[in-house]
């Protein structure tokens, strides 16, 4: 999804989107059908998980004991350090330092692979602990949130993949560098929804 | 504050905050204030990334309400269902 976002923006930049101005879309429009998309899907999932909260409450309660806080916690860090060096990336790019701005993308991607490392760990980890999606519907609904944040992640690493090509090739500049801020958007968006996973399976007592 | 030193801040807060959910977790206390203090860290920890990494504070107003609404669901759900629970599924045959 972000990499077919990104792909026209070399054609169409130099709108004035490269710098922060008020009232303006960051990256480009396409990029933002897409998370806005996400964040739809995700609103519904956290309904679902409160609906489902309400209901059986002891299982909530006792649901993340069962779950490793350690490997939720590494990959709170990890979204919220890979997205602080892609804002590098951008703020670097912004200053017309190109060289620099790929050598943050590619330290947020060092950092951003790490996440799915850690959730093949804790799944392992799980599945020994006997924890199923066939689970209880606590078990169910953690597994549905986070594979599906999974998924986004993937795409995530993807259109990091695709800008840090892109800027290696040398196809952004202090002006025109939408791709790249659509792509830091996108990421951005996936830390966010982390934020919001990572209390309701790991922290709420 | 420039846009630097601002984003390095954000971090910081932003690992600082996680280390309290660490925390929290860790301990499992429950009660109302813990409930609220959680719903105030992933609050905040939205706002930061909605305003400093995504830089929505200046943009589209459109965009900016939306995102941040979307930052402030989680937290005003995990006080209202701790709150009103029970009362909330009393209304499940509305679903039926």
């Amino acid at each position: 999804m972000s990499a077919a976002a990104t792909a026209p923006a070399s054609s169409k930049e130099g709108a004035g989107a490269s710098s922060p101005a008020r009232g303006r879309i960051p990256g480009n429009r396409a990029i933002w059908v897409g998370i806005l998309a996400e964040l739809t899907e995700f609103t519904l999932m956290f309904l679902v998980y409160f609906f489902a909260r309400v209901n059986h409450p002891q299982m909530f309660h006792e649901g993340p004991r069962k779950l490793s806080l350690l490997a939720g916690s590494a990959n709170t860090l990890i979204m919220v350090s890979s997205s602080y060096l892609v804002a590098r990336a951008v703020l670097a790019m912004r200053q017309d330092r190109p060289e620099g701005a790929l050598r943050w993308l590619l330290a947020a991607f060092v950092v951003g692979a790490g996440y799915p490392v850690v959730k093949f760990l804790e799944v392992r980890w799980n599945l020994e602990q006997g924890l199923t999606g066939g689970g209880d519907v606590f078990q169910m609904s953690y597994y549905y949130l986070t594979f599906n944040h999974l998924v986004h992640t993937g795409w995530g690493l993807l259109g990091m993949a695709w800008v840090v090509a892109r800027t290696w090739m040398g196809a952004y500049d202090a002006k025109n560098h939408n791709g790249l801020v659509a792509f830091a958007s996108y990421w951005h968006a996936t830390d966010l929804v982390w934020l919001m996973i990572f209390p309701l399976f790991y922290v709420m007592p | 504050m420039t846009a630097l030193r601002r984003i390095d801040l954000a971090w910081a807060l932003l690992v600082l905050l996680t280390l309290t959910g660490v925390f929290l977790g860790e301990f499992r206390q429950g009660g109302f204030w813990v409930v609220l203090v959680i719903a105030l860290v992933t609050a905040l920890k939205g706002r930061l990334v909605i305003d400093v990494f995504m830089e929505l504070g200046e943009a589209s107003l459109v965009l900016r309400r939306l995102v941040r609404g979307f930052g402030l669901l989680v937290p005003a759900l995990i006080l209202v269902t701790y709150l009103w629970g029970p009362l909330l599924a009393r209304f499940n045959w509305l679903l039926e």
